[in-house]
């Protein structure tokens, strides 16, 4: 029995590696790698010239894009966020970015906070935000919190906390809770109503503008140092930064293409209103934001 | 089996630094205490409500409604945490302040109260008619006659429950985040998934697990004392008919068992109601769709057979000695899932095992994961059978796979096809496993579920979700047909 499964294992093995093909292995989060996302598009165009076989290996564990460990039989990373990339790699590039935001419902809440202090004026508000240990959406919005109000940061947050119904551990279950109704503001990115108009005909979802600025978010594909496929690595990133192709990055992934222009941009997002974008220096660090939430958070 | 433990854990020890300091927050002291304290608060509830559903279940189960609610409870383990953590918001959530230890305690309740239930509920069907007749005949009052019969029944399930539930929500993750309400309700274990997944510290993670374990071994030697898992046993074959009458009292009882049900399903009927809509048909024609489901039922169908497998051989191996069994299974648990898979990962890294085709590593791991049920559906009637059965094969010398075959498969039969069918859903309800070793060619239902929802397509989710569903009770069905009709007539 057990040389039985050995020889079957074996089969197996030889025949995923008679294929002659160069393999890119590329490493994303797989609502950009699922069917309904940019990822497969991407694929089928890039592989129509390379005479390579790109494959997807995807991760629905937010953060392990950024983990050494998960990285290691890949070829090319895509999207990392930009505060979590290393940038020891010569080959890399932004391929998207968006501006976080807070998303409502304009049927069910008129009172329309524009900024931190306003929003939390409002005792009232249910906000569902994301755990920033768990996700970098939930990061980011401490670090947008850190940058507008770098003097009095924790006592922002703690006032902030009291109208935050649940941290949840990733986007896609506080955004859930958004459309369940059962918030009045979910933390997202200013392209999220694009979603709604685009794919549902829904045009009641607005992002809301802080007169303070906001966040950018950017996202990062790049060449593993440790590849030894640098060249066909390169040619992929090349490759993602063409018109064509960041015209449905901006379609499916619903972000603003990072080399955008007036051909590769969508049309309903272009009509969107993009925030001010807040101008910094340094990137912060994550572990003392999360230690100054858990704190407030916390007591 | 013991491997299937220690390996991922060899797998992090190899990127511990022994030489690390230990040390505590304040936090991470509030955080013990706070896991500890719903956990075991968690574990009562579900125990007393379960024992309670059990109980009326068993009542009445002349009713054919009843058989029913009693044979497909075991299908919600299946949906994603994440779709019943929504039914449960959007059921209760206007009528209590659910964010919070409320909020924990109804979502565990909700979630464990089905295991509980089940699994009480098949050792009460095991009272055998005479002794209720005798009851009745002595004109015990109910309440005595509860006392004689289904108590002691109900009383020596209650210490491997406790454990199994306490453990389960001592390492609950996404139900404690949400229903939580923030990080002031957390558990151990999102201390310890931050520290493996994000900041990528290895002691920190290590040094919580620790705790983790020193506390779970202490709860589970507390508890255990006086158990003993010989003395609980089950068997279907036996039923007995009793009369409705109605009393005020039956009709309470009835009352009492729908209100239960329609709590531990309301999940259940979030989804029929949310699943039902326009996006149905467009998935039904969908390639993912179909590809999710082939590779769903590939994986619960091999991970039930795996785990059945190895729980039956543990069990063969280890049934004079019972604690040892038993701590590897629970052990299971409480080494935290992140912990555990990131162990593998590692250690089919340095084995140079990735190569593997990832369906074989998903298969292999979940039939781990889903052990410790595995476990406990199978070794209540495995230790009553075996022990009943030892004087006739020894005294048939037979031995082994023989033995097994002839004397003990035909009696054990019913608790297979149950510990295989609970198994095989466990499986296709992961998402641990599946989200670290599956690729994009190799996705599951509940991952899809995920990635919808990852990409606004929450309406998709949910119909999803309702096919996952229709999924299992098919599974359920046809595995519960097929391998009953099959009289395994080997001699």
């Amino acid at each position: 029995m057990k040389t039985k499964i050995l020889s079957i294992i074996f089969i197996l093995i030889t025949i995923s590696s008679i294929s002659a093909k160069e393999v890119l292995v590329v490493g994303t989060y797989d609502s950009f790698s699922a069917e309904w996302g940019p990822g497969p598009v991407i694929e089928t165009e890039f592989e129509k010239n390379c005479n390579c076989d790109v494959q997807y290996v995807s991760t629905s564990q937010a953060g392990t894009l950024a983990n050494e460990i998960f990285l290691k039989d890949k070829d090319v990373i895509l999207g990392v966020e930009m505060h979590e990339f290393d940038y020891k790699s010569e080959n890399w590039n932004i391929y998207d970015y968006g501006y976080f935001s807070f998303i409502y419902n304009e049927e069910t809440l008129k009172d329309i906070p524009n900024s931190f202090e306003e929003l939390i004026n409002h005792k009232n508000l249910k906000i569902v935000v994301q755990d920033p240990r768990t996700s970098p959406v939930g990061l980011g919005l401490l670090r947008w919190m850190k940058l507008t109000h770098p003097d009095n940061f924790p006592s922002i947050l703690k006032k902030f906390n009291n109208n935050v119904l649940t941290y949840t551990p990733g986007w896609s279950e506080a955004y859930g809770i958004f459309l369940e109704g059962k918030a009045d503001l979910v933390l997202s990115y200013s392209t999220s109503p694009f979603y709604h108009q685009e794919y549902e005909d829904e045009y009641k979802y607005k992002a809301i503008e802080f007169t303070d600025g906001h966040l950018v978010t950017k996202e990062i594909v790049y060449v593993r140092p440790d590849s030894e496929k640098q060249n066909l690595g390169k040619e992929f990133i090349e490759f993602m930064m063409r018109d064509n192709i960041q015209k449905i990055i901006a379609q499916m992934n619903i972000m603003y293409p990072a080399r955008e222009n007036d051909n590769n941009i969508p049309d309903r997002m272009r009509k969107l209103k993009k925030p001010k974008e807040i101008k910094y220096d340094n990137f912060l660090e994550a572990e003392p934001l999360i230690k100054i939430w858990l704190e407030v958070a916390s007591s | 089996m013991t491997l299937a433990i220690l390996l991922p854990l060899i797998g992090i020890f190899s990127q511990y630094n022994i030489s690390a300091s230990f040390e505590f927050s304040n936090y991470t002291s509030s955080i013990i205490f706070f896991t500890v304290y719903q956990s075991l608060l968690s574990a009562l509830l579900s125990i007393v409500v379960g024992s309670l559903l059990a109980f009326l279940l068993n009542t009445y189960n002349n009713f054919y409604f009843v058989k029913i609610i009693a044979q497909t409870q075991s299908i919600l383990f299946v949906l994603p945490t994440i779709i019943t953590i929504f039914g449960i918001l959007s059921f209760y959530g206007n009528y209590f302040e659910i964010y919070g230890l409320t909020g924990i305690l109804i979502g565990h309740v909700i979630l464990n109260t089905p295991l509980v239930s089940r699994i009480i509920y098949q050792s009460l069907n095991d009272i055998s008619p005479n002794e209720k007749m005798l009851s009745r005949q002595m004109g015990l009052k109910k309440m005595s006659s509860f006392i004689a019969s289904e108590w002691p029944i109900i009383k020596k399930n209650i210490p491997s429950l406790f454990v199994l539930i306490t453990f389960i929500c001592f390492v609950s993750f996404t139900p404690v985040l949400i229903l939580g309400g923030g990080p002031k309700y957390s558990t151990l274990e999102v201390s310890i998934y931050y520290s493996v997944i994000f900041s990528n510290n290895f002691n920190a993670a290590l040094n919580l697990l620790f705790f983790q374990l020193i506390i779970c071994f202490s709860i589970y030697f507390i508890f255990f004392k006086n158990f003993k898992s010989q003395n609980f046993s089950i068997d279907d074959k036996r039923h007995i008919k009793t009369y409705f009458n109605f009393t005020l009292l039956n009709l309470f009882g009835l009352l009492i068992l729908l209100l239960i049900t329609l709590v531990i399903f309301s999940p259940i009927l979030f989804i029929i109601v949310k699943g039902i809509n326009k996006e149905l048909l467009y998935i039904l024609t969908s390639t993912y769709l179909w590809e999710a489901i082939y590779n769903t039922l590939i994986i619960c169908f091999f991970s039930g057979i795996a785990s059945i497998f190895i729980v039956y051989n543990l069990l063969v191996l280890t049934h004079k000695k019972t604690k040892i069994s038993e701590s590897l299974i629970y052990s299971l648990i409480i080494f935290s899932p992140a912990v555990m898979a990131v162990g593998y990962y590692i250690l089919l890294f340095k084995l140079n095992l990735m190569y593997l085709p990832n369906i074989i590593i998903v298969i292999i791991l979940n039939s781990f994961f889903v052990l410790p049920f595995t476990y406990n559906y199978l070794a209540p009637s495995f230790f009553r059978v075996i022990k009943e059965n030892d004087d006739i094969a020894n005294s048939l010398n037979l031995y082994g796979l023989s033995r097994f075959l002839t004397i003990d498969l035909p009696r054990l039969k019913k608790s297979l096809i149950t510990a295989f069918c609970v198994s095989s859903i466990l499986s296709a309800s992961d998402l641990v496993v599946i989200s670290f070793f599956g690729t994009n060619d190799l996705s599951t239902l509940t991952q899809t579920i995920y990635r919808l929802m990852g990409s606004y397509r929450i309406n998709e989710a949910y119909s999803v979700s309702l096919i996952l569903l229709i999924f299992c009770f098919i599974y359920f069905f046809l595995a519960h047909k097929i391998l009953e009709k099959n009289k395994w007539n080997i001699h």
